[in-house]
């Protein structure tokens, strides 16, 4: 690869403002700000974090052609990208998702919008998606997976089960979006309604690189582990 | 299909001047990109990541012990993409059916992007309708209607007298058209657009 892409050396500070999309995601590795001059690898081995995932996520997030390769994700610990998993779905559940389903309908209620309560339940069957879809992953895929690196084998699951079970939480998103940018009423302003669009725009941006992290860097990863498991 | 903003490329072929080569014109015109070049298919199949690509551009000459009508098994991973074959030495025509286009080493250089271009919209024109973004057509928004009430395919096209599969691509074109896919998202369209009322839904 020939573009710049962040490296242990790249001081922290250059990489928040090289994509401040990480301030959403640098709190789920428990990093605060006041970096001063310290580099990624210096902030990792403070909080003891492994710094290839740590760099993982980061370009992930910020280069969209970002590929590493089998080399680099060899020194991915999994059980440490299953915790930043963890952090982010508590995050999206308990802070992020509720917080933007507040102000749709906060915004509903000053626009006088006329169909404000089938909003709400629109917003309430996207949340009930939502939920489901995380339950799924921390309690059938994660445990299999910790007890796949314990060594422990299961013979009613695989990680191809999540592959192909995997659902899309982005579609019902993309719609809310849409529909807010082209349909809202005349009267409902862009001043009312531009913060929720951001943090709608953030939201769905972070969801799919999420998903782009568990469907092609945990899978790929866990895949590796079973086949090592069935040689030995 | 969406149109990419640039046309993401592989590339597989052992010559690196030829490699670095293709790469070097194909990227002169800002519709592409060329993401990953490999030297061979063994360190191509080996990257765990298959990345979304719209091109592969990659030398025949380096899977001669395949048989023809497997070439493209070998990119079912990259489903709907762009094969196109780089060829200086003689390859059957056999094998050559199995891709999109051409690229000869003879070409002129500054002429490859346009060709890789008219060959990847030949392959989409084989592929695809064309998509035009305008408003709901009356059976269109009939059909809308009934989706918001909840009513499944059958149901519908019992009601206005049509076949499913009928409704079935007067659904997809809906989507096409207004970029929403979830039935709840078609529902608030319809509300917003005083197709329906609140009440009928209830």
């Amino acid at each position: 690869m020939n573009y710049a892409i962040f490296s242990e050396n790249t001081k922290m500070a250059d990489v928040i403002s090289a994509n401040i999309r990480l301030l959403y995601v640098l709190p789920y590795f428990g990093i605060n700000l006041g970096f001063g001059e310290k580099t990624v690898k210096q902030v990792c081995n403070e909080k003891n974090i492994s710094v290839p995932l740590l760099l993982l996520v980061c370009n992930i997030y910020t280069f969209d052609d970002y590929c590493p390769d089998s080399q680099y994700l060899k020194q991915i610990p999994i059980e440490g990208m299953i915790m930043y998993l963890q952090n982010s779905h508590k995050d999206y559940l308990e802070v992020r998702m509720p917080q933007i389903i507040d102000n749709i309908l906060h915004l509903a209620t000053i626009c006088r919008l006329k169909n404000g309560n089938i909003l709400n339940s629109f917003c309430e069957k996207y949340k009930q998606e939502v939920i489901a879809h995380f339950k799924y992953e921390e309690e059938i895929v994660f445990p299999y997976i910790i007890q796949l690196l314990n060594g422990v084998k299961s013979n009613t699951y695989q990680i191809k089960e999540y592959e192909t079970n995997h659902s899309d939480i982005d579609a019902a998103l993309n719609d809310l979006k849409n529909i807010m940018i082209k349909y809202l009423p005349q009267d409902c302003t862009i001043e009312k309604c531009r913060d929720i669009l951001l943090n709608l725009f953030m939201f769905e941006y972070d969801l799919g690189k999420h998903t782009l992290l568990e469907d092609k860097i945990l899978i790929s990863l866990v895949k590796h582990v079973e086949k090592n498991n069935e040689t030995t | 299909m969406k149109q990419p903003e640039k046309y993401r490329t592989i590339i597989i072929e052992p010559s690196e001047i030829i490699r670095e080569g293709s790469k070097l014109f194909l990227e002169k015109n800002p519709c592409f990109q060329v993401t990953a070049c490999f030297p061979d298919l063994q360190s191509f199949e080996d990257k765990i990541i298959k990345e979304d690509v719209q091109i592969i551009l990659f030398n025949p000459a380096i899977i001669k012990f395949y048989k023809p009508a497997g070439i493209r098994n070998l990119f079912a991973g990259y489903p709907g993409v762009c094969l196109i074959a780089i060829l200086y030495q003689y390859v059957d025509p056999e094998t050559l059916q199995n891709f999109d286009g051409i690229l000869d080493i003879y070409d002129e250089g500054r002429m490859i992007p346009q060709k890789v271009i008219k060959i990847i919209e030949t392959a989409q024109q084989k592929n695809n309708r064309p998509i035009e973004n305008v408003e709901l057509s009356d059976r269109e928004k009939d059909i809308l209607i009934a989706v918001a009430k909840g009513l499944q395919n059958k149901e519908i096209a019992e009601k206005l007298h049509i076949s499913t599969h009928t409704v079935i691509s007067h659904r997809k074109n809906i989507v096409h058209k207004t970029g929403i896919k979830t039935v709840s998202g078609l529902t608030l369209y319809a509300l917003f657009n005083n197709l329906v009322s609140q009440d009928e839904l209830l």
